[in-house]
């Protein structure tokens, strides 16, 4: 079946819709020319993450994989085939009252597959962890089609190396994810928001990062700000009472915060998504770039930054003070990658903090790399990539740009070969 | 290899105290924790004892240069024969390097080295409101460098996950003795998360130099409760309908009669001498979840055929309910002069089935079985009790542990939840991974180390090795590409 649609402003040259592992190897052993490589896709929700590819001879469409494989609630662990949507995921456990605390992006869309590979994690993983801690077996197909698996369906397990959370946060770059098994959570009795009335943006950064160190339950924080101003919003899970005595508490020692507003159940869980859902929307006229350092440093960070892209005028910053990151959704117009590089080289934040381009106009990333990735890390990681894909049929381009092509594995490959 | 020349070399870079060569000095190094007989021991060439990263680097690079393998150490505690030098290498003890480098109370992390002791970090951090999550049995001992090796567990794992989940960082001496600082994947790190695959690589990618681990807040408050059950099955019931109900403690404990009888004598620990089984259930969290938590726990048991259900009054009473639970496996001397710890892991909801079919393996092979584990994760430690002078008995209980195995795996369930395979599960491999599942393993180890320099010939079965997986490999390019190897 040909799909018109084009990954990041290319249209691929095919399209392959494969419904087991089998024929995913299949037509990975198949590939024989150079220039052949596949594109994995799942929901299609962080096709613009990544460097910027020339050209897609194959898209590979996941989808097909979906279906519950195991459920039994009672051991609180799933097993899931990769192209499930998230949300039938989500609905799956719910109806038993068990979760997966991660706020996904566009649930509808996005995949189980794809929300591993991507490493996705929103402002929960403060107090939940990523779905890396919820990780315990997966199953794959390596880029030169070997089909196998790591982990199982117990909670704890140190049998082999845990190939699972490599894979985590790959990007289909090492194998292309077929099943991975979760453990679940039992859902929370009750959730809430507080939300404050417009307030100082640098201010409120400070502020936060002292209540997630004094209140080690809340489930989430965050500051959206812009200009001088932000606000505030504070998520809140767990039983019902607890909650409503840390709700008191907040507003009693963080008066500061003005956390006027708030939300309950259903409706703190939408505003939640909703703002997920705006944070992963690329746009063409916007950079995002991801943050990282940590809670004591964030406010300085954002301090220097700000000084320095001061103009971009319409620069949004979506801060986890607790978590120590920070969203920037800036305007692609008012610098380009190169500028970028300079502000952060200039911020003098190289050092112990850390960014991912994660959304940009394809134009913008052409050309540049938008990992950080350590020198030093390079040829470990090309010696891991060859081994799982010594011809680069997965995602070429879109993760590394030039690892080093022969590994010592390499060179000894080649001479037993000839 | 000219030893001599090698010894005078590792002298020169970790001095002479740092190097240890005589036959009785080396003694202790040709063992870990591990049963004799379930992994044979072996005399390594030397044992060194670096004191910096400096030295670590320059020993492995000086290793690599005279080819004889490496294997790096820390307490020994390990259960599965990780820490013994197979091929005659040298142990890299790590015990010096035992600095607490920094504290951040205000992140929640540590940075530390590798030979710090797992209980005097929690201790060190505890003033400042703040632990470190995984506690193996062993952590009056063990390291937390071991800890990254093996991934260990531990009671508090249940609520906190396993030593993978607070590794932020690591300084790594990689097998041709680079140097590296890799963070985990977090907010703007891109790349492969290196931390993932390293944590619970027992010794065998990398050495771990540095470590910045996450620390937990102290919680608020903490219960203890002790439930009493008059057969395992309603034990076992008790933990399913806990975990069934939506309720996560700290930690859910099991000990059976036997584990009782040893522990109750010997340490007071006020377990009910005639129960068929306890149940130790510690909550933690805000004062009013562990009230609720705590309530809710008390009428589970009740409706799963407790006997007695207790909560320590004070923090000397939690001390002594948790000091029976830690102190069980020093206890089993008062019932058998040797023991071999089990550690396999089964789905929480076959854990009933799972332990009648211990209770059958020990009346096949007349062995005494001690039951005393993390249930509330499904990771069950049978404790085989036997005497090594006996003839016989240590053969029998290689069969029982044979068995053993086997029954946990055919429950869906899986080889370690906490030791590592080492050298001791190596045979057992194969019966939970398929050809293709190891040879991708025995991928990971030759991209990292395609001489198999660092702790050679563990985990892996044999066939598995890089040598015969490289083979393999090239064969399968080599047929895809129409060339025919010479």
């Amino acid at each position: 079946m040909i799909v018109e649609q084009c990954i990041d402003g290319v249209a691929p040259d095919s399209v392959v819709s494969p419904a087991s592992g089998r024929e995913i190897s299949d037509v990975l052993q198949q590939l024989r020319e150079d220039a052949a490589w596949v594109l994995p896709t799942g929901g299609s929700t962080a096709l613009t993450t990544g460097n910027a590819v020339g050209r897609v001879p194959v898209q590979m469409d996941l989808t097909g994989l979906a279906g519950i494989l195991e459920y039994e609630p009672a051991d609180l662990t799933v097993s899931v085939r990769a192209g499930t949507r998230w949300s039938e995921l989500i609905a799956t456990l719910s109806a038993n009252g068990q979760t997966i605390p991660i706020d996904v992006p566009f649930p509808e869309k996005a995949t189980v597959g794809g929300v591993v590979a991507t490493g996705w994690a929103g402002p929960r993983r403060m107090r939940d962890g990523t779905i890396k801690d919820l990780l315990i077996g997966a199953s794959y197909v390596r880029g030169d089609g070997l089909i196998a698996k790591a982990g199982g369906m117990v909670v704890k397990n140190v049998s082999g190396f845990e190939i699972p959370r490599l894979l985590h946060g790959s990007y289909g770059s090492l194998a292309m994810i077929t099943s991975v098994n979760l453990k679940v959570i039992p859902s929370h009795e009750s959730e809430l928001t507080l939300l404050s009335e417009r307030v100082l943006f640098r201010e409120a950064v400070d502020d936060v990062v002292r209540l997630t160190r004094s209140e080690a339950t809340v489930a989430a924080a965050v500051v959206d700000g812009s200009g001088d101003d932000a606000e505030i919003a504070i998520r809140l899970s767990g039983r019902a009472r607890p909650i409503r005595e840390l709700e008191d508490r907040i507003r009693l020692e963080h008066g500061q915060l003005q956390l006027s507003n708030s939300l309950e159940e259903a409706d703190s869980a939408q505003w939640w998504q909703r703002r997920s859902d705006t944070l992963a929307t690329a746009h063409d006229d916007r950079v995002m770039i991801e943050v990282g350092s940590t809670p004591s440093s964030i406010g300085n960070l954002l301090k220097r930054l700000r000084e320095r892209l001061y103009g971009a005028d319409d620069a949004k910053y979506d801060v986890s003070p607790g978590t120590g990151s920070v969203t920037l959704a800036l305007p692609a117009a008012a610098l380009d990658h190169a500028s970028w590089q300079q502000v952060w080289e200039q911020a003098g934040l190289s050092g112990g903090a850390r960014y991912v381009v994660f959304h940009a106009p394809r134009a913008w990333r052409s050309g540049s790399q938008v990992w950080s990735i350590p020198e030093d890390q390079r040829s470990i990681m090309g010696a891991l990539k060859h081994q799982f894909d010594p011809e680069h049929r997965l995602n070429r381009g879109r993760l590394w740009d030039s690892l080093p092509s022969t590994s010592p594995t390499d060179l000894e490959t080649m001479e037993s070969i000839t | 290899m000219d030893r001599d020349a090698f010894l005078a070399e590792l002298k020169t870079i970790c001095g002479d105290r740092g190097v240890l060569h005589q036959a009785a000095d080396l003694l202790v190094y040709e063992y870990d924790g591990s049963v004799d007989g379930a992994v044979d021991t072996e005399r390594p060439l030397a044992a060194v004892l670096p004191t910096s990263t400096e030295q670590v680097s320059a020993v492995v690079r000086l290793a690599y240069r005279y080819g004889a393998p490496v294997v790096a150490r820390g307490a020994g505690t390990g259960l599965s024969g990780g820490a013994v030098a197979r091929g005659g290498g040298v142990i890299i003890a790590l015990t010096r390097m035992d600095r607490t480098l920094r504290v951040d109370p205000v992140n929640r992390t540590a940075l530390v080295e590798p030979g710090v002791i797992n209980l005097e970090l929690s201790q060190s951090v505890g003033p400042q409101g703040m632990f470190f999550a995984p506690d193996p049995s062993s952590q009056k001992a063990c390291t937390i460098g071991g800890n990254v090796a093996e991934n260990s567990g531990g009671p508090h794992c249940l609520k906190y996950g396993v030593t993978t989940n607070h590794i932020l960082g690591l300084e790594v001496v990689l097998p041709d003795g680079t140097v590296t600082w890799i963070d985990a994947h977090g907010p703007g790190v891109g790349g492969l998360d290196l931390v993932a695959i390293l944590v619970g690589s027992e010794g065998m990618l990398g050495i771990v130099t540095k470590i910045l681990v996450r620390l937990m807040p102290s919680p608020e408050s903490v219960h203890v409760h002790l439930a009493a059950f008059g057969t395992m099955d309603d034990a076992a019931v008790c933990v399913t309908n806990v975990i069934g109900a939506g309720i996560l403690p700290a930690s859910l404990e099991m000990m059976d009669q036997l584990t009782i009888k040893a522990v109750e004598p010997a340490y007071h620990a006020g377990y009910p001498m005639d129960a068929a089984a306890v149940l130790l259930v510690e909550v933690d969290g805000t004062g009013a979840e562990v009230d609720e938590m705590s309530a809710q726990i008390e009428r589970i048991a009740g409706e799963s055929g407790a006997t007695s259900f207790r909560s320590a009054q004070s923090a000397a009473e939690q001390e002594l309910l948790w000091k029976g639970r830690k102190m069980a496996l020093a206890a089993m001397g008062r019932l058998a002069p040797n023991y071999y710890l089990h550690d396999t892991v089964v789905p929480r909801t076959r854990l009933t089935e799972t332990l009648r079919a211990v209770n059958d393996i020990s009346q096949e092979f007349r062995l005494d079985i001690a039951n005393v584990f993390h249930a509330g994760d499904g990771n069950l430690h049978p404790l085989m009790l036997f005497d090594r002078r006996k003839s016989g008995d240590v053969e029998r209980i290689l069969e029982a542990s044979h068995e053993l195995i086997k029954t946990c795996v055919s429950m869906g369930g899986t080889l370690s939840g906490e030791h590592g395979i080492g050298s001791e599960k190596q045979g057992y491999m194969e019966l939970i991974y398929t050809g293709e599942d190891l040879a991708a393993m025995a991928g990971i180890k030759l991209a990292f180390d395609p001489r198999e320099r660092m702790n050679p010939e563990k985990v892996l079965p044999k066939g598995y090795m890089c040598g015969e997986v490289r083979a393999l490999h090239n064969q399968a390019m080599a047929q895809k590409h129409g060339i025919h190897p010479m």
